[in-house]
């Protein structure tokens, strides 16, 4: 009895002596922000005119959550990480199974997948901008490159092309989660290739999938290169981040940026929790 | 398991239907030089499909699907990288409509390396990015450590904040971070970038730290100290093999997501003098002679050594960024 309290105090020693320093510097870079954050965002201050700075309580957020052009935004900004992380998600399903297989020169047919994470996200978006609106694909498909369409398909085009090679990876371990044993004992069994798939390998691999999604989502959510590239072609259309990259840093209206982020925060947040829960993302530590 | 002849041959069908209607494509509606890029990936296609139907009933392991499943991964990481290599080398009147090069220049590359802005901008993100990963892999190795082999009384929440601020759009707290500096009078300075970069590495140091604490075999360690071995000797037989080589890739991945950062730059700094090159790239392209031929070349300059390093320690790194689960 005595040894067993004498072993846990031993690894409980120590514990937090190692892990404060992190929090500590994590906690004063962010959440200092965030509360000079909240404490601007009670006022009109904006960089233009510095002494025009008044009290106005929670109007700057009343303002935000009221407006359309934020809303429109969001939705915006939701169909956009919807759609590429379906498709990054399937990209990546193909090719983490065709990897699992290919077994020859394996770490380095891997290491293909992180060529476009080595890319630097401002030469991808870019690059794809380029070649989707004035480059190879109207000439290939036949199509004009200026208009809202191509901008969009370029944003969308750079963040699945970025973002393929991660979320292979993530399948590919998950994959690698399926007891081939049981797989082999289906096969036995007579089991069709569908019903392996259905009842087997996803169920081994939902974990995978689970965090792919969260990581892909709230990556896209934030991408920021591609819709600044694209924004002059797509006035109306902005991501979240994009409005609040014009709000503070273009229009300078610090206030009401400032409970700009602190919405746009609250809404990643719920955004993360929700998927988390829905897809019972597994606590790791 | 072994691939079933069936699954072979219909893998070979697509193949072949794939092939054939890249080629037909090609030359019904792609124009010029490219035309024969098409080919040549239908020519591939074709040529998986015929292996795909002579190695049908061969006992050997080999699975048709998993080949083409890699031919398309290769074609969709080489073209665009070709593509970026074709924006880099082509003569700036107007953005060249072929995706294979022609008329190859390779005086950009030159004048990125001489250009002052961009060696500027570069050195910025070098400085940034190597301090904040120092600063934070001191401290997020141990923490790691201690999240995953010590009883921490809440470590789900610390966890779970860790990974929140990796997640989250750093953009919104940069705006009140970017007063902040102003307040303090440093807004414009390049080492100031060090703070909100450490946004970025700490969180993911930790957790990529976290990620590989998980993966060691611990016991190993118990047993090699259970035969009596030195610290040193521990070190050398268990440390080395099994932890160093994971923090050098931990350490490579968080430089690496450092400087590739744009955001910070774009927000947090005035003028050329303090800007990070991704932020020089995005926002003061113009001010660069033949500026996508430049972006392109600088993407590709970069690229080099991150491959380099990546393929350094393949297995690790896979690892590492696979098993976050």
């Amino acid at each position: 009895m005595t040894s067993r309290a004498a072993r846990r105090r031993r690894t409980t020693k120590g514990g937090w002596v190692l892990v404060a320093p992190a929090v500590i510097v994590l906690a004063a870079v962010t959440l200092w922000p965030l509360g000079r954050a909240v404490k601007t965002s009670l006022s009109t201050e904006s960089l233009t005119t510095p002494d025009d700075t008044t009290f106005v309580g929670a109007d700057n957020y009343v303002e935000v959550v009221t407006s359309l052009d934020w809303w429109v935004a969001v939705a915006f900004t939701m169909v956009f990480v919807a759609g590429v992380v379906v498709v990054q998600l399937l990209l990546a399903a193909g090719f983490a199974a065709a990897l699992r297989r290919i077994t020859i020169i394996a770490p380095y047919t891997r290491v293909l997948v992180l060529v476009p994470f080595a890319l630097m996200a401002t030469v991808v978006a870019f690059v794809w901008r380029e070649g989707i609106t004035v480059g190879f694909a109207p000439s290939w498909f036949h199509y004009t490159g200026d208009g809202q369409v191509s901008a969009l398909a370029s944003m969308a085009a750079a963040e699945v092309w970025r973002g393929t090679g991660i979320t292979t990876l993530i399948l590919l371990a998950g994959l690698a989660r399926v007891p081939p044993s049981l797989l082999e004992s289906a096969v036995a069994d007579g089991a069709t290739p569908r019903q392996r798939l259905t009842r087997i390998v996803l169920p081994a691999a939902a974990p995978a999938v689970a965090v792919a999604v969260v990581y892909r989502s709230l990556d896209a959510f934030r991408a920021f290169e591609g819709p600044l590239l694209a924004e002059p072609s797509l006035p109306r259309l902005r991501t979240a981040p994009l409005l609040l990259w014009d709000t503070t840093f273009t229009s300078f209206e610090i206030g009401l940026g400032a409970a700009m982020s602190v919405v746009l925060l609250a809404l990643v947040g719920l955004l993360g929790v929700m998927l988390m829960l829905l897809l019972r993302v597994r606590r790791v530590v | 398991m072994n691939p079933t002849i069936r699954s072979r041959v219909i893998a070979s069908a697509t193949a072949f239907v794939l092939g054939f209607g890249v080629a037909n494509y090609g030359i019904l509606r792609v124009p010029g030089r490219d035309r024969w890029l098409w080919f040549a990936v239908a020519i591939v296609l074709m040529i998986t499909s015929v292996i795909g139907v002579l190695i049908a009933d061969s006992r050997r392991r080999v699975s048709m699907w998993a080949v083409l499943g890699v031919e398309m991964l290769a074609v969709f990481t080489l073209l665009p990288l070709l593509w970026t290599f074709t924006l880099a080398t082509s003569a700036e009147t107007a953005t060249t409509q072929s995706l294979l090069p022609s008329d190859v220049q390779w005086s950009v590359f030159g004048d990125v390396l001489s250009s002052d802005s961009i060696r500027q901008a570069a050195t910025t993100s070098a400085l940034v990015s190597l301090i904040a990963t120092v600063v934070s892999m001191l401290v997020a190795v141990p923490a790691a450590y201690a999240l995953v082999r010590r009883r921490v009384r809440g470590r789900r929440v610390v966890y779970f904040f860790f990974v929140a601020v990796l997640l989250a759009p750093l953009i919104a707290l940069a705006g009140p971070l970017g007063d902040q500096l102003r307040t303090f009078g440093v807004f414009g300075s390049r080492f100031v970038l060090v703070v909100p970069t450490l946004m970025i590495t700490l969180p993911l140091a930790t957790w990529l730290g976290v990620t590989l604490m998980r993966g060691i075999p611990w016991t190993l360690r118990d047993s090699v100290r259970a035969d009596g071995a030195t610290r040193w000797q521990t070190f050398r037989t268990f440390a080395l093999p099994m932890v160093v080589p994971g923090l050098l890739a931990i350490t490579l991945i968080t430089f690496i997501a450092a400087y590739n950062d744009a955001v910070i730059g774009a927000t947090l700094t005035a003028g050329d003098e303090s800007r990070t090159l991704p932020a020089t790239l995005l926002l003061a392209a113009e001010q660069l002679e033949q500026p996508s031929a430049a972006v392109a070349a600088t993407g590709l300059l970069w690229l080099i050594p991150v491959l380099l390093v990546l393929l350094a320690l393949p297995r690790r790194t896979i690892r590492l960024l696979g098993r976050t689960y």
